[in-house]
C-alpha cells in the first residue's frame, strides 16, 4: 500500500478526467493535485450533496477516501458511483484496490480480473492481482504476473519485492534471494540518491560528492544524468581521479570498451576503487578478446578483494576457454562454498563435463543450474549445447526457443 | 515465590467473556493521570527557527522500579533540559527525586532510555541516549546513581535513539544494542524548505549512523562486538530508531528486530553461538508487502493468539500504513496489517511509539499507537495532515484481527498532541496496565486505566543464575481456553520501556492451570499456580 497505494488510487483517479465540466470538480481536481485529499474530499462532498449528483462525484470521492486509507467509506463511495451509472476499468480497478485493503480478497479479485480484462496491460492491476496470487499461494501465476509488471514497468520496485517473496515461497530459493537483493539495493540507492542530489545541488559540492552521485544514477541506470555528475566533478578535479571508474563503466555499458579500459586501469591503481574496477577492467578485456589480461584482472581481483562470485565466475570461464578444466572445477567448488545457492558453480561445472563428454553429467548440472535461475538464457543455450551433443534435437529447439525468449525479454527488462 | 505490594487492587470479579468494549455508560476508559499524579513534566524540544532535525525527535521515556519498593517509577528524557525521575508513592502520585538520584543527564541534549540491572547487584540502572555520548547511569541501590559511561565504555557519541538490553549470549549478563539515527551535529545542519518556508529536514539529507552492540565483559565493562557478532550494518543503509530484542523462532535465545527510517529494517538471527545471521530479506521482515522501504518509529512484539510465536509491529511515517509483521514461523514473516485492520487507521497519522498491551484485561494483547508529526508546518508539505494528532488504541479481536477503539477509549483520545515514545506499565498495582506517553515539546501523559476490573496475573521475574532482571525469561500462561506467552524485555517502543513485570489478563477466569518459566540461560521451570489471581507474583530462578 502507502506510497504506492496513493499512486495507484491516483493514477485510477485521474486516468479519467471529469467530464462533467462541473467548476466543483475542477476544483477538487485541483485540490487532489496539491496532494490535498481532505479538502478535495470536503468539495467533493459538498458537491454530493447537492441534488443528485454523477457517478463520477461518487467516484472521486472514493478516490480520495482510498488515498486517505478510509476505505470502507471508499468502498460505499465507489459502489454509489457504480449504482449512479458509472462503469469502466478505472472503476473496476478502484473497486479492487479498496476490497483489496480491506482484505476482501475474493471480491477484490473479482473487480480486478474485469478491470484487467478491459486493459490486459495495466501495471497497477496485475501488480495486485500478483499480491493476491502470492497471498493465495497461486505462486505460478502470482510469478508470470509480477513478470509481466516488469517487463511493462523495469524499475518497479513494489513488483520486483514481490517477485522475489513469491520466488522463495514457491522454493526457487536462490533465484528469489538475487531478487530481494537487487530490490534491497535498488531500495537503498533510492533514498541514497535524495540524500546525494541534496548534497550535489549546492554549489560547494565536493567532487567526491558529485562523482558519488554519478556513480549512483550510473547504477539506478540514468547514464545521462552519471554523465552529467561527473563531468561537474571534473570540473573541480580535471585529473579524472573520482570518475575514472564512473566513466569506465559508462563506456563498458556503452559498447566502447577500449575507452573502458583506459578509464579502468586507472581507476584499479586507486585505493578505494580497484577492487570493482579490477572486475570491470576483466569484463571489458574480455570483450575486446584479450583473455590473458583479462584473466590477470580477475585474479588480481581474486587475490586482493574480498572474494566475489562474478570474478570466480570470469576467472572459471577463461580457464575452461583455454583448456585448464580442473582449475576452472577448483573455481567453481570456491564459487559453491561462496554461495551455494549460485547457479554459476553448476554452469562451470556443467561445461566442463561438456568439453569431456561426460553428456549426462552435464545434462543435469545445467538443468539444475536453470532451475535455480529461469531468468538466465546462457544456461538454456548451453542446454542447447548438450542436447545437440546428444543429438536430441527436439530438446534442443526447446532451449533454443526459451533462450531467445529470455534474451527478448532481457532487452523489454535488462 | 512472593506475592509483591500492592496498593488498591480490591479487584471484583465479573461473570461472562464478552468483550470489554469502551461504553458511554462506564467511566472514560482511560483519563490523564498526569496532574493528579504530580508527574509535572514537561519535554522542552528546544526547538528554533534554525529547524534542527533533532528537535522533532524526542523524546522517550519509561517505567522502572529504582529502589525496588514493588511501585513503578518514572525517568523521562528531555531534549533541551534536564532529564527527571519521579519516584512512585503508595498513594499512586509520584515526587520529583532527580536532584538526589543525580540522573538529570548533565545537559545532554537527550533522546530515550532504557532501563536494566546490567551488574546483577539486584538494582535496575539507567542509560540514556542523546544526541552525543550517551550516559549509563549506576544504581548505588541508596537513591542514588553514578555515571558510570567512561568506565564501562558506553558512551556512544552519535545520535543514538533506542537502547535494548538482551543477554545474547547467554553468559548471565545483559548486552546493550544501541540504534543510532543520523551522521548529524549541529555543524553539519542543513536548511531545508518546501516551498521557501524552512522544514525539518527529511532523513535523506544525512547519512545514516552505525548501530552499536556492546558485549558486556562481567566487569562492569562493556566491549564493541557488533563486527564480530555479525550485526554490522552498512551505516549509510542504517538510520535507526526502535528496536527489540525478542524470541523470533522460539529457540530460546534473543533475536534482534531493528525500525529504520526510509531504509529497510533488519532482522538478525542469533545462532546460538554469539553470532547473529541477517535474514532481513528472506524472512519478509526488512519491508512491507509493497516493497517500499517505510519510516520505521517505533517497535514492540507480542503473541498475539496464542500461537506462542511473537509478531512484530512497527509505527510508520504518515501516508505509510504501520505494518504488523506476522511471525508465520521458520523464520518468515509476512504482512498481515491489511487483514489485521490495522492499515487503513494508520494511513494518514504519524506513528511514533507503540504498545501491545491488555488494556481490558480479556485475555488478548491490544494495541496503543502514540502520533504526531515531525513537521510542526505538516499542513504546509500536505495538507490533508496534521502536527498534533490524537492517539490509538486497538482492540484485539482475536483471530489476528483489531478493532480501533480510539473514539470510545476517553477524552484524553480526543486530545491532539505530537506524541513521540510511550510506555505500559500498571504504575497504581491495579491490575490494569496504564500507558505513559511522551509528547514533542509538550507535556507527558500518564494514561490511568479505568476498565472495567476483571481477572489478571502479575508476575515479576529474578533471575539467580541468569541475568536478575530475567530479560528474555519467556512465560506461558495457560487457563481453560487460553493460552498466552509473554517476553520479559527492557526496551522497547520508541526510545522507551515498558514495565519489566508481565502482565496477564484472564478475562472472567478464577484460576490458571499452568505456568511455564524459560529462563534466558535455558532453564525451564513449571511454577505452581496461585490459589488466586489478581496479584503480582515473584518468579525466582530455582538454583
Amino acid at each position: 500500500m502507502t506510497g504506492a497505494l496513493v499512486l495507484a488510487a491516483v493514477v485510477l483517479g485521474q486516468a479519467r478526467p471529469p467530464d462533467t465540466g462541473a467548476a466543483g470538480l475542477e476544483r477538487a481536481a485541483a485540490r487532489m493535485a496539491d496532494r490535498d485529499y481532505a479538502g478535495a474530499l470536503k468539495l467533493l462532498e459538498q458537491l454530493a450533496a447537492r441534488g443528485k449528483p454523477d457517478g463520477i462525484v461518487y467516484y472521486q470521492i472514493g478516490v480520495c477516501q482510498t488515498v486517505l486509507g478510509r476505505f470502507e467509506e471508499a468502498l460505499a463511495s465507489l459502489e454509489r458511483a457504480r449504482a449512479a451509472g458509472l462503469d469502466g476499468p478505472e472503476l473496476r480497478g478502484s473497486l479492487g484496490i479498496a476490497r483489496y485493503n480491506l482484505g476482501d480478497n475474493a471480491r477484490a479479485r473479482e473487480e480486478l480480473e474485469a478491470a484487467l480484462a478491459a486493459r490486459p496491460a495495466d501495471p497497477t492491476v496485475l501488480l495486485y492481482l500478483g499480491r493476491l496470487d502470492f497471498k493465495e499461494q497461486r505462486y505460478v501465476d502470482a510469478e508470470q504476473r509480477l513478470r509481466r509488471v516488469l517487463a511493462l514497468e523495469p524499475a518497479n520496485t513494489g513488483a520486483l519485492f514481490s517477485l522475489g517473496r513469491t520466488l522463495i515461497a514457491a522454493g526457487k530459493t536462490a533465484e528469489g534471494k538475487r531478487v530481494l537483493e537487487r530490490h534491497r539495493r535498488l531500495s537503498y540507492l533510492s533514498d541514497r540518491l535524495k540524500t546525494l542530489r541534496e548534497a550535489a545541488a549546492g554549489p560547494d559540492a565536493p567532487a567526491a560528492t558529485l562523482a558519488e552521485f554519478g556513480d549512483t544514477c550510473l547504477e539506478l541506470g540514468d547514464r545521462a544524468g552519471a554523465a552529467a555528475a561527473y563531468a561537474r566533478a571534473e570540473g573541480l578535479e580535471p585529473s579524472g581521479a573520482a570518475t575514472s571508474l564512473g566513466r569506465g563503466k559508462l563506456a563498458y555499458f556503452a559498447g566502447d570498451f577500449e575507452a573502458a579500459e583506459r578509464q579502468l586501469s586507472r581507476a584499479a591503481a586507486q585505493p578505494g576503487r580497484a577492487c570493482e574496477a579490477r572486475l570491470y577492467l576483466g569484463l571489458a578485456l574480455r570483450e575486446l578478446r584479450r583473455n590473458d589480461p583479462a584473466r590477470r584482472a580477475f585474479e588480481s581481483a581474486a587475490a586482493d578483494c574480498p572474494v566475489e562470485v562474478r570474478v570466480l565466475q570470469n576467472l572459471a570461464e577463461l580457464e575452461i576457454q583455454r583448456g585448464q578444466l580442473d582449475h576452472a572445477l577448483e573455481l567453481a567448488d570456491a564459487i559453491e562454498r561462496l554461495d551455494p545457492d549460485a547457479p554459476g558453480a553448476l554452469f562451470v561445472r556443467a561445461v566442463c563435463r561438456l568439453y569431456r563428454k561426460d553428456l549426462d553429467g552435464a545434462e543435469k548440472a545445467a538443468l539444475e543450474a536453470a532451475r535455480l535461475d529461469a531468468a538466465d538464457p546462457e544456461y538454456h543455450r548451453l542446454l542447447r549445447a548438450i542436447y545437440g551433443a546428444k543429438g536430441d534435437t527436439e530438446s534442443a529447439r526447446r532451449h533454443e526457443l526459451e533462450m531467445q525468449r529470455l534474451i527478448g525479454q532481457r532487452k523489454v527488462n535488462p | 515465590m512472593l506475592s509483591l505490594p500492592r496498593a488498591g487492587v480490591g479487584l471484583l470479579l465479573l461473570s461472562g467473556g464478552a468483550v470489554a468494549l469502551p461504553g458511554s455508560d462506564e467511566p472514560p476508559l482511560f483519563v490523564d493521570a498526569a496532574a493528579a499524579a504530580r508527574l509535572d513534566f514537561r519535554h522542552s524540544s528546544g526547538a528554533s527557527a534554525e529547524k534542527h532535525i533533532y528537535e522533532t525527535m524526542g523524546s522517550g521515556g519509561g517505567f522502572l522500579d529504582y529502589d525496588n519498593d514493588g511501585r513503578l517509577d518514572v525517568y523521562l528524557v528531555n531534549t533541551a533540559g534536564p532529564n527527571r525521575l519521579f519516584h512512585g508513592n503508595p498513594d499512586g502520585t509520584f515526587t520529583d527525586v532527580t536532584a538526589k538520584a543525580g540522573v538529570d543527564g548533565g545537559g545532554s541534549v537527550g533522546m530515550g532510555c532504557s532501563f536494566a540491572d546490567y551488574d546483577n547487584d539486584g538494582f535496575v540502572d539507567i542509560y540514556v541516549t542523546n544526541l552525543g555520548p550517551n550516559i549509563l547511569y549506576h544504581n548505588n541501590g541508596d537513591g542514588t546513581f553514578t555515571d558510570v559511561t567512561a568506565k564501562a565504555g558506553v558512551g556512544d557519541p552519535l545520535w543514538s535513539t533506542s537502547a535494548v538490553w538482551a543477554d545474547y549470549d547467554h553468559d548471565g549478563y545483559l548486552d546493550l544494542y544501541v540504534c543510532n539515527y543520523l551522521r548529524f551535529s549541529r555543524a553539519d545542519h542543513r536548511r531545508c524548505s518546501y516551498h521557501d518556508v524552512p522544514i525539518y529536514c527529511y532523513p535523506h539529507s544525512y547519512d545514516g549512523a552505525p548501530n552499536t552492540l556492546y558485549h558486556n565483559n562481567r566487569d562492569g565493562t562493556f566491549t564493541d562486538s557488533t563486527a564480530r557478532a555479525g550485526v554490522r550494518e552498512d551505516p549509510r543503509a542504517s538510520k535507526s530508531l526502535g528496536a527489540i530484542w525478542f524470541d523470533m523462532d522460539g529457540d530460546g535465545d534473543a533475536d534482534l528486530y531493528v525500525a529504520n527510517d526510509t531504509t529497510p529494517n533488519f532482522l538478525f538471527e542469533n545462532k546460538g553461538n554469539g553470532t547473529f545471521a541477517d535474514i532481513s530479506l528472506v524472512s519478509g521482515a526488512a519491508f512491507g508487502e509493497a516493497g517500499v522501504a517505510k519510516a520505521g518509529m517505533g517497535v514492540d512484539a507480542a503473541d498475539l493468539d496464542g500461537s506462542g510465536r511473537f509478531h512484530v509491529f512497527v509505527t510508520n511515517f504518515s501516508f505509510e500504513t504501520n505494518t504488523l509483521f506476522w511471525n508465520e514461523g521458520g523464520g518468515r514473516f509476512s504482512d498481515r496489517s491489511i487483514e489485521a485492520g490495522l492499515a487503513g487507521p494508520s494511513f494518514v497519522p504519524l506513528g511514533f511509539g507503540a504498545n501491545f498491551l491488555d488494556y481490558d484485561n480479556d485475555g488478548l494483547l491490544d494495541l496503543f499507537v502514540a502520533n504526531g508529526h515531525v513537521f510542526d508546518n505538516a499542513p504546509l508539505i500536505n495538507p490533508s495532515t496534521e502536527y498534533r494528532q490524537v492517539n490509538q488504541l486497538f482492540h484485539n479481536l482475536g483471530l489476528g484481527r483489531f478493532q480501533e477503539v480510539t473514539g470510545s477509549a476517553g477524552p484524553c483520545f480526543a486530545r491532539k498532541d505530537v506524541g513521540r515514545g510511550s510506555a505500559a506499565g500498571d504504575y497504581d498495582n491495579d491490575g490494569r496496565v496504564d500507558l505513559l506517553v511522551m509528547n514533542n515539546n509538550g507535556a507527558v501523559v500518564l494514561l490511568h486505566n479505568q476498565a472495567r476490573a476483571r481477572s489478571w496475573l502479575g508476575m515479576k521475574l529474578r533471575g539467580a543464575h541468569c541475568n536478575r532482571d530475567a530479560v528474555g525469561a519467556r512465560v506461558t500462561v495457560e487457563a481453560a481456553g487460553y493460552r498466552l506467552t509473554q517476553e520479559v524485555r527492557a526496551g522497547s517502543s520508541y526510545m522507551s520501556q515498558s514495565d519489566l513485570r508481565l502482565h496477564f489478563g484472564l478475562g472472567s477466569r478464577t484460576q490458571v492451570n499452568a505456568i511455564r518459566v524459560t529462563w534466558p540461560c535455558g532453564k525451564r521451570q513449571e511454577v505452581a499456580p496461585p490459589a488466586a489471581l489478581n496479584r503480582y507474583l515473584l518468579v525466582t530462578e530455582p538454583s
